[in-house]
């Protein structure tokens, strides 16, 4: 069966259609479908949570204006354009200009996004840390650990580490899938410690 | 950007750490916006990089292991996995030797012996034909088959050796990973004839109800032929 994001075409080439046609629920699946990605890039991007809140709405007031009034040249890429939206009204902040880019009524995005940026919000800088704790403990040898500190700490390419510690890249794609596969388990637990509700 | 290239090329690491080409980082960016897994699996690499970095700038990271975390790394190496898998095999072998020797005195009839042992790795892979072709080992022989558990959150398992046609020659349970996180199945050859056989593995937690059924985890195929 094919996975959600192997129909990423069709289904955003859909959304961009029912859109034009008036329909409020695709605008709300878009809004759903695309925001937390689109948070995520903009809390990259600004370092500024609160302002990447504030972006990501203006991006969904400007694309639904738009598909509201017209087609896009290449609906099946509406990622790239709510990106390209969203990255045009950063500039346009950080150059002084008013982030009201568009005169859409106030009422235009009625489904709001969910405000969290990522299912790990509730986790402490010290969980993390003990998690890191673990996840070094549990690791079978010393070489897989220095593989994620080599990887993570000083930013080595995957050539460079392989060639130094002697490891073939199966090898290397496999301790790095198990690190990160185990280490989000420790932060989903991590999560339900703090009593908080776990998204996905 | 399929999840392939993403893998192998480490993209979501160069994304990190800001060593994208530009073309690269628009095609990643509009690859996650429409892919919640791969902006999870971004998420928890973006923490666990914050999180080295904070524990290394802690002097955690870089710290001696202390006493126990040497003892468990000891006893969690591949190197002690494999002696003890060796170790427990060979006396398991040993103890089937005495077995057949005893109930061999006992039938008067000549000592036989099992010298000889075999580490085979099976691999598990979805949707391609059976990988796992095996040529039958010689009755005396012992044979130990390393079947990978993939990765979920597990740490007993059970597997079943059926033949096809659905004959089940071999059970074990409270199986647990030994060398690269892999099952060691133990076996003697002979059990081993020519034909087509299957792994149906299956795990569960040690702190589960005795009355829970455990998890079904896969099957792997394997095909034994004649000796040459």
């Amino acid at each position: 069966m094919a996975e959600d994001s192997d129909l990423e075409p069709q289904i955003a080439a859909d959304l961009c259609a029912r859109i034009r046609q008036g329909s409020r629920d695709a605008e709300g699946e878009m809004v759903r479908r695309y925001g937390a990605g689109l948070l995520y890039l903009l809390k990259r991007r600004t370092r500024d949570a609160e302002l990447a809140l504030d972006l990501r709405q203006d991006t969904f007031r400007v694309a639904i204006e738009k598909l509201r009034g017209a087609t896009l040249d290449e609906p099946a890429r509406l990622a790239a354009y709510l990106r390209g939206v969203a990255l045009n009204l950063w500039i346009a902040q950080q150059r002084k200009d008013t982030r009201r880019a568009t005169t859409a009524d106030s009422d235009a995005v009625e489904v709001a996004p969910d405000d969290r940026a990522g299912p790990f919000d509730h986790v402490s800088r010290e969980q993390v840390r003990q998690a890191v704790g673990t996840l070094l403990n549990e690791l079978g040898t010393p070489r897989d650990r220095e593989l994620l500190t080599r990887l993570y700490i000083h930013d080595e390419d995957k050539a460079g580490i392989c060639a130094a510690l002697g490891v073939d890249s199966l090898h290397f794609n496999r301790v790095l899938f198990r690190a990160k596969e185990r280490f989000r388990q420790l932060l989903q637990q991590a999560e339900r410690r703090s009593g908080m509700r776990l998204v996905g | 950007m399929d999840r392939q290239h993403i893998r192998d090329a480490q993209v979501v690491e160069r994304y990190l750490s800001g060593t994208l080409t530009a073309a690269e980082e628009q095609a990643f960016e509009e690859a996650y916006l429409a892919d919640p897994r791969l902006l999870e699996e971004l998420e928890v690499a973006e923490r666990l990089r914050a999180g080295l970095k904070d524990s290394s700038a802690a002097g955690v990271a870089a710290s001696p292991a202390t006493p126990r975390a040497r003892w468990r790394e000891l006893v969690s190496s591949p190197r002690y996995g494999l002696a003890a898998s060796l170790v427990a095999v060979a006396a398991l072998a040993s103890s089937t030797v005495l077995l057949v020797q005893n109930q061999s005195l006992r039938a008067g009839a000549p000592l036989a012996a099992q010298t000889h042992t075999r580490l085979l790795q099976l691999v598990s892979v979805r949707g391609a034909d059976n990988p796992n072709e095996i040529a039958a080992p010689a009755p005396g022989e012992w044979t130990v088959l390393l079947v990978d558990p993939g990765f979920g959150d597990y740490d007993v398992f059970t597997a079943v050796l059926v033949r096809a046609g659905g004959a089940e020659l071999l059970r074990l349970d409270g199986l647990t990973p030994t060398y690269e996180g892999q099952l060691a199945l133990g076996m003697p050859g002979g059990l081993l004839v020519p034909g087509r056989y299957e792994i149906r593995l299956s795990g569960g937690n040690r702190d589960w109800p005795a009355t829970q059924k455990l998890d079904e985890l896969g099957r792997t195929p394997l095909t034994v032929t004649a000796r040459p």
